[in-house]
């Protein structure tokens, strides 16, 4: 565990882990690029301990949540990005605004970063 | 806009700079130049740091907490797609595709 994470990417400085990740208040790191899912997930997100290195085996098969873009079905990804244009950087905009909201005494700015349900399959439907 | 106008101190945009899309050089397509004056025009503190070297992208970051104060943090990587990769160094295609 955290061969590559620590060495190659932002993980290495990021205050998270699969521990503290359905907590509120921890950094959050939205990946505007879709197509780099495979390395997200592989390099980073498997390597920190956020789901079994095995899960990606299932990668395009049909139901997988294992897919050509980040999808919040996958543990370890705050949301779903692919459509490029740099959307990621919107909903790091609202992130932030919901916690410096919250940070100001001011409720009902959290929903952006929800957790939704807990998915731990790589396929078909949350378990 | 909105970040400027919140004065968002906790958020860090960076930008993967690798002068690539899925059609080609993104200065061919529609340029994208000067791009850094544009985000500090947006209220973005921005700083340079080699994107093909996580390490000095972490040094950057952390240092740049040092400037928390300010409006909020923006990152310039100067990158190369597939970098130390022969055939897909810097080739469109790779943008997209699968060996």
């Amino acid at each position: 565990m955290h061969r590559y994470s620590q060495r190659f990417s932002i993980y290495r400085i990021l205050q998270v882990t699969p521990n503290t990740f359905h907590n509120p208040d921890h950094d959050y790191y939205v990946q505007s690029k879709g197509h780099c899912a495979e390395a997200l997930r592989s390099v980073v997100l498997a390597d920190c301990g956020y789901f079994p290195p095995s899960d990606l085996d299932t990668l395009n098969h049909f139901n997988s949540h294992y897919i050509g873009h980040p999808t919040r079905k996958v543990n370890g990804v705050e949301q779903n990005t692919g459509a490029l244009n740099g959307h990621g950087l919107a909903f790091g905009v609202g992130g932030g605004t919901g916690r410096q909201a919250r940070s100001k005494g001011l409720s009902g700015f959290h929903s952006a970063w929800r957790r939704r349900t807990r998915w731990r399959v790589p396929i078909g439907k949350p378990g | 806009m909105t970040a400027a106008h919140y004065r968002l101190d906790n958020l860090v945009a960076i930008v993967d700079r690798n002068g690539l899309q899925i059609t080609g050089s993104t200065e061919d397509v529609v340029q994208l130049e000067p791009l850094e004056e544009k985000f500090e025009a947006f209220g973005f503190a921005v700083r340079r740091c080699d994107g093909n070297d996580i390490a000095d992208l972490g040094t950057d970051v952390r240092g740049c907490a040092i400037y928390a104060g300010e409006t909020e943090l923006g990152f310039w990587r100067k990158t190369r797609k597939g970098k130390g990769i022969s055939f897909m160094d810097n080739v469109a295609k790779w943008h997209h595709g699968v060996p």
